[in-house]
């Protein structure tokens, strides 16, 4: 496997197996297809030793060998057809008279350092490599081997068109679930820090591990223990569920009783009973990572948490927080974005009317940059008298896009005066779609 | 034979131009010999073929069409009169439903198909195993029937037979019915005579 590439896509028919792999660092990049890379394994187990070769190339050589492949299988089931044609219908006069011989496939050669593929008999195919030759120039195909290349290559073409749609979407919903991950964790990790230094039990290891890190600066975007999209059992519904007790903070999801979501299943695998093994099995990629898995889809559900620590003993059972009433008279639904009211709506787990209000502080100034992929976050310090006491980015991006943000300065009057402890701690989460969350980190 | 059904249906089976009656009787005959070949292989009945259509929620194969297959004397396109005809609607249901069964039965279809390379490679009459034995002969029984191929001398059945096999194999795939659809519509200027 080439160093610093990942598997994004795999194709596993019996008698070969194809790999479309791109850079690590650019899977959060639209551009992942410029990256991209395959290797094609032929690893038939019947086929004597030499024909099990690899080829490797980039994107334009796939396609190039995609189409060749496709266009002799059309040729060749073409001249069967025709062969099939001129047995069955009977000659009416001599000019409609069919060629009672067997056409031969032209050979589909686009340039001469091309592959093409030559038929060898009825059942045996020659695949000439052109440019993509390695150890060897020629491979000889078996039907059930040209016939299996042929299936994964022309998924993989349609897997490649799809790519940059399914990028875009991934990363949309990715970042729609950071905040209310983040939210989660808080909302868990604080009440959990608290009853632990209460209790004085030796478990700050355990503590560490949920608060959040500075955003790496390499991986852009996404706040590290976020799960994969499809495992929306980890979103809290506003009463926490009941399911949450000692030492499971965040069951993994196939142990998790009420499964709300059951892992999406590929759609294009019907499954009858004589179904065929393994024709083409793809692996979506797993947000964020996507290192070397090699089951399909089920694997995303081992996977979820792959930063959250799932050890944290003696949970109290969390009450669900209220939200439906806030202190003063509004009475919005929660986690509605527009103000109508004195009092800022309150979204989930806002602990004090600030961060409601540094919410919508900044929902009414945040205008992401067109070049911004990434979401900004940055934790806030508050004063007693409700000015920004210091601003602490978190992560490169949310640095360098600092002055974009319409950040306040600090002293300046921002929110309302705190009413008991001084220093509210507020993270303010900037998402590149033009949403923001806030939430509070301590007070 | 419930399955969940893929959604391709007519609109991945493409028309630039309405072929001509020439053009579509060779449709009909090229569609009648990959459905004789699918129905030696894989024992199909005229039943599995109307469930197909309603998986696939096809309702321009009619309902009396299909009725006539059920007597087993006839493929669905020839009228009491013995007039043949297939409109292109049908056709394209027809791809679509023997395409969906040939995916249904792919493994046995892989299998058939292996055994012949090897039988191939080992220079041996594939007669000598039981799944390509039954083939040929299911295939030979329903032609007399169909009198498809009633021209030909008994001697090319047989590999006609299993070149169908080998086609069978390509339609099966997920895209197979695109394959089909193609190689149908395809120009057939090299059947004129030279």
């Amino acid at each position: 496997m080439l160093k610093s590439y990942s598997v994004i896509r795999r194709y596993t028919p019996p008698t070969c197996t194809l790999h479309l792999l791109t850079k690590r660092s650019w899977l959060r990049r639209k551009s992942v297809v410029d990256a991209l890379r395959f290797e094609l394994q032929f690893d038939d187990p019947r086929s004597p030793e030499a024909n099990q070769v690899m080829l490797q190339g980039d994107r334009a050589q796939l396609e190039l060998l995609s189409n060749v492949v496709k266009r002799y299988v059309q040729q060749f089931l073409q001249s069967s057809s025709l062969y099939h044609l001129s047995r069955a219908v009977t000659p009416v006069d001599s000019s409609t008279a069919l060629n009672r011989s067997v056409p031969a496939p032209e050979l589909s050669r686009f340039t001469t350092s091309d592959p093409y593929v030559q038929p060898q008999g009825l059942l045996s195919h020659q695949l000439f490599l052109g440019s993509l030759a390695a150890s060897k120039d020629a491979i000889e195909l078996s039907t059930l081997q040209l016939f299996d290349l042929a299936n994964a290559l022309e998924a993989s073409q349609i897997d490649i068109a799809a790519l940059p749609l399914e990028q875009a979407r991934t990363r949309r919903q990715t970042l729609a679930w950071a905040g209310g991950t983040v939210a989660l964790l808080l909302a868990v990790g604080i009440p959990v820090g608290i009853e632990l230094w209460q209790s004085d039990e030796p478990q700050d290891v355990a503590l560490q591990e949920i608060e959040t890190e500075p955003l790496p600066a390499d991986e852009p975007a996404v706040v590290p223990p976020v799960p994969p999209p499809p495992d929306s059992t980890l979103i809290p519904a506003p009463s926490l569920p009941p399911a949450l007790d000692n030492e499971r903070l965040l069951p993994p999801p196939p142990v998790q009783s009420p499964p709300s979501a059951s892992l999406p299943t590929p759609p294009s695998k019907p499954v009858p009973p004589a179904a065929p093994p393994k024709t083409a099995i793809t692996v979506k990629p797993n947000v964020p990572k996507s290192s070397s898995s090699p089951a399909p889809t089920t694997s995303a559900a081992p996977r979820a948490n792959p930063n959250v620590a799932p050890q944290l003993p003696n949970l109290p059972t969390l009450q669900p927080r209220p939200t439906q009433a806030p202190p003063t008279s509004a009475t919005k639904p929660p986690e509605d974005g527009a103000p109508t009211g004195d009092v800022a709506p309150k979204a989930l787990l806002d602990d004090i009317p600030q961060v409601a209000e540094v919410r919508q502080y900044f929902q009414q100034q945040w205008q992401p940059p067109e070049n911004l992929s990434q979401t900004l976050e940055y934790r806030l310090v508050l004063n007693r008298d409700g000015s920004i006491g210091r601003i602490i980015p978190l992560g490169k991006a949310s640095e360098v896009y600092l002055d974009r943000t319409g950040m306040p300065l600090m002293g300046e009057s921002f929110v309302s005066a705190l009413p008991e402890e001084a220093n509210a701690q507020v993270r303010v989460v900037l998402n590149p779609d033009g949403t923001v969350q806030t939430f509070l980190e301590s007070s | 034979m419930r399955q969940t059904v893929k959604m391709s249906n007519q609109e991945d089976l493409p028309l630039s131009e309405v072929p001509d009656p020439q053009q579509l009787d060779r449709i009909k005959i090229q569609i009648d010999l990959v459905l004789l070949a699918l129905e030696a292989l894989a024992g199909i009945s005229s039943d599995s073929l109307l469930r197909a259509a309603r998986d696939l929620h096809l309702t321009s194969v009619g309902e009396d069409r299909l009725a006539m297959w059920r007597l087993r004397q006839s493929t669905p396109w020839r009228h009491a009169d013995g007039q043949k005809t297939l409109n292109l609607e049908e056709a394209r249901s027809l791809v679509l439903i023997i395409c969906h069964l040939a995916k249904y039965h792919q493994e046995l279809i892989r299998r058939a198909v292996s055994l012949l390379e090897q039988m191939t490679a080992q220079n041996q009459d594939v007669q000598q195993t039981a799944l390509l034995g039954d083939y040929l002969d299911t295939f030979a029984n329903i032609d007399q029937k169909r009198m498809l191929l009633e021209d030909s001398p008994p001697e090319e059945v047989e590999p006609l037979a299993l070149k169908l096999l080998v086609d069978l194999l390509f339609y099966s795939s997920a895209n197979g019915h695109q394959r089909l659809w193609q190689v149908l519509l395809a120009p057939s200027a090299s059947l004129d005579s030279e």
